[in-house]
């Protein structure tokens, strides 16, 4: 009905959690929304036209429109709370009701929807409270005889909603921890997919997907780097030793390229490197900084630790054309700077 | 703590799929906050209405029920302790469903519905509640349309109530459905999770992670086991003079041997880049030998992608009956000796 990707989007970049949240809110909204206009309707069929149900939609309508204003906004947690009001004040709007079974179900709802909307625990412990405490007071008004013929069962029946009303309330809390689990879950598996356990770089998925998503304004600089003999390394010092070493030099990466780029271990000894908006001169200043720190660094081996390397400039003119290719010539030149004696840089011309 | 006591109950579905050990934990949950609440409705119960023995005697047979719901629980019958509690909700909702309960049938129906949702493992648990509920709704309202020995006002309040309150379980009908959605992407996710956190992508092995827990299992418990791990002799070769792509097909069709050649309950590990362990319960070491020999003798004969073929060397140990001591480095040293002697051989740590 409504294009509600659009508000995603701003949130595109953000955590995982509030985008989540932000999914779930306007499809509350959108059901909410068709709900009151269809009870609306259902009224109007039965008990004719009112005025002061109209204006009560047009008032929930506007306060639809500020939800939505605050979402674009990314005050999330303010239009949770503006959202919470409104069914809350609904919630009070109904109460007082002759039977008012209408008020139940609505406070029902509140609590149900709480659970998966709210961002901030004290937002759910709150509708909590509140809605109990509403649902409560309306269950100690005095009932129509009609109904509650016996003292007996109008006891019985606010003993039941005393007590069923927190045991609802105890399973949606519950609910609500399910609904946490899974967005917690989500981003463990998009992050553990992506990372490299060993090193805690990013792997070839990422890679891949680092791949599709460049932004065609930037130019980058990428090397691809190859530890030299660590096949050795691990024959001689055994695969604890060849795991440490690894992570270190992972470390070495991170800390020399510091956030200007992005690192990856693209296979068991093979790194690469993205550096958006690095002309040749800039790259090869980094390279030769990884080169040196490499080798002066102590890994606990007998020998110093080299690496070699090819790089590559891709130019932002052509970058679709480029990264069909660039790859592959990177690791040509890679070839060339192992066969020519390892310890060195080789950039593709 | 309430944690402690779920994972009581639910030890029993330890192994099996996300689905099934997620819904029996969210059961046992469930049925222990009905036995509280009926334990608390006695209570208040006996302190605020005159409690005959009949109306105790429904309460303890009501407890006993959820009771004897979590011993199934315990006991692996959690489809049973559905079903059961389908029924038991069914049979509320229609004691609720007279105008005497005004208004804790709508509460019953909330219920149901989310009770439902957390703890449905086949399909038909679910359409035996949510059905229920909208025809009893719906029921419900044409009975008041239907009423006549009642006041105009108060049915026609009446009414306006009940057409509210009927929209409303149909709206939380559709949230249920929602919910029930999120429910099932947690249990997808808890099983991707897994899957990616064990295996390795390009082999669909076992990884190393995996490895290292089972080893550690082995080591806890006090079964012999055979660790034999396998190189590929010369796989440099073979990444450089065909390039990357290729090297990755030959070893997924290198595990494809494997998983043809090992069965369970021998488990196959990919254990680092062109490193394979074997994790056997055979601990004779005649056909540890034999079984490892027939590989090492399957791979060397075997064409691969572009006619590439190759070797591995083989170094294996058989561990001690009570010995704690780590077999790895007994293992790599059988494999580096295997190489020493000139690859394609499998050898034997002693």
């Amino acid at each position: 009905m409504f294009n509600t990707q659009k508000y995603l989007d701003v949130y595109n970049n953000e955590d995982l959690y509030s985008r989540k949240k932000v999914e779930y809110l306007l499809k509350f909204l959108k059901l909410i929304v068709l709900y009151s206009i269809f009870v609306l309707l259902i009224n109007f069929f039965n008990f004719g036209y009112s005025i002061i149900e109209t204006m009560k939609l047009f008032i929930w309508l506007t306060i639809v429109a500020l939800i939505i204003n605050l979402i674009k906004q990314k005050k999330l947690e303010f239009a949770v709370n503006i959202f919470t009001i409104g069914g809350i004040g609904k919630a009070i709007d109904l109460m007082n009701a002759p039977i008012a079974m209408h008020f139940y179900v609505h406070a029902s709802l509140i609590i149900f929807i709480a659970a998966a909307i709210h961002v901030k625990k004290y937002q759910l412990y709150s509708v909590f409270v509140i809605s109990y405490a509403l649902l409560v007071y309306q269950a100690f008004l005095p009932v129509d005889s009609f109904f509650y013929q016996t003292a007996i069962l109008i006891t019985s029946y606010r003993i039941s909603i005393v007590i069923g009303v927190f045991m609802y309330i105890l399973s949606i809390r519950y609910l609500s921890s399910i609904i946490d689990r899974e967005i917690i879950k989500a981003k463990q598996l998009r992050y553990i997919s992506r990372i490299d356990t060993l090193t805690g770089l990013n792997n070839r998925l990422c890679f891949n997907e680092y791949l599709e998503l460049m932004n065609e304004e930037n130019s980058y600089y990428f090397m691809i780097l190859d530890l030299d003999h660590f096949k050795k390394v691990n024959d001689i010092y055994g695969h604890d030793i060849g795991d440490k070493v690894l992570r270190k030099f992972g470390q070495l990466l991170n800390n020399t390229v510091n956030k200007e780029g992005e690192v990856f271990r693209l296979g068991g000894e093979e790194f690469g490197i993205f550096l958006p908006n690095y002309n040749i001169n800039k790259g090869l200043r980094l390279a030769n900084k990884i080169l040196n720190i490499t080798r002066e660094t102590d890994f606990d081996l007998k020998t110093p630790l080299t690496v070699s390397m090819g790089t590559i400039f891709i130019n932002a003119n052509n970058l679709k054309e480029e990264l069909k290719h660039f790859y592959k010539k990177a690791d040509e030149s890679l070839y060339s700077a192992k066969c020519n004696g390892r310890n060195q840089i080789v950039q593709t011309i | 703590m309430i944690k402690r006591i779920i994972r009581y109950f639910t030890h029993i579905y330890k192994d099996q799929d996300e689905n099934i050990k997620t819904k029996a934990s969210h059961t046992t949950f469930m049925l222990l906050l009905i036995c509280l609440s009926v334990v608390i409705e006695v209570i208040f119960g006996a302190f605020f209405t005159p409690t005959t023995i009949t109306d105790l005697a429904y309460d303890g047979i009501a407890l006993l029920l959820f009771a004897s719901m979590l011993l199934l629980v315990k006991k692996g019958k959690i489809i049973l302790t559905g079903n059961l509690f389908v029924f038991a909700g069914l049979m509320k909702l229609i004691e609720f469903f007279s105008l005497t309960h005004l208004h804790q049938f709508y509460l019953q129906c909330f219920l149901s519905l989310i009770v439902c949702i957390s703890i449905y493992i086949k399909k038909y648990q679910l359409y035996l509640t949510f059905f229920p509920v909208i025809i009893l709704s719906i029921g419900r309202l044409i009975y008041v349309h239907q009423l006549t020995d009642i006041d105009m006002v108060l049915k026609s309040n009446l009414l306006y109530q009940i057409d509210q309150a009927t929209i409303g379980v149909l709206l939380f009908i559709v949230i249920a459905y929602f919910y029930d959605l999120i429910i099932r992407s947690e249990i997808s996710n808890s099983r991707q999770l897994k899957l990616v956190s064990e295996t390795d992508i390009l082999t669909n092995l076992y990884n190393r992670q995996k490895f290292d827990e089972v080893i550690e299992e082995f080591n806890q418990s006090n079964i012999q086991y055979t660790l034999a791990l396998v190189d590929i002799d010369f796989f440099k070769r073979i990444n450089d003079n065909y390039g990357h792509q290729i090297g990755d097909h030959v070893l997924s069709e290198l595990a494809r041997l494997f998983k043809n050649h090992f069965n369970e309950p021998d488990i196959v590990f990919r254990w680092g880049g062109e490193e394979f362990a074997i994790i056997s319960t055979e601990t004779s070491s005649d056909h540890i030998f034999d079984l490892l020999d027939e590989f090492r003798n399957y791979v060397s004969e075997h064409t691969f992608y572009e006619n590439i073929t190759l070797t591995v060397s083989i170094g294996y140990v058989i561990s001690k009956i009570n010995s704690k001591e780590p077999l790895l480095i007994h293992a790599d040293k059988a494999l580096y000796r295997a190489k020493d002697s000139g690859r394609n051989c499998v050898l034997q740590e002693n």
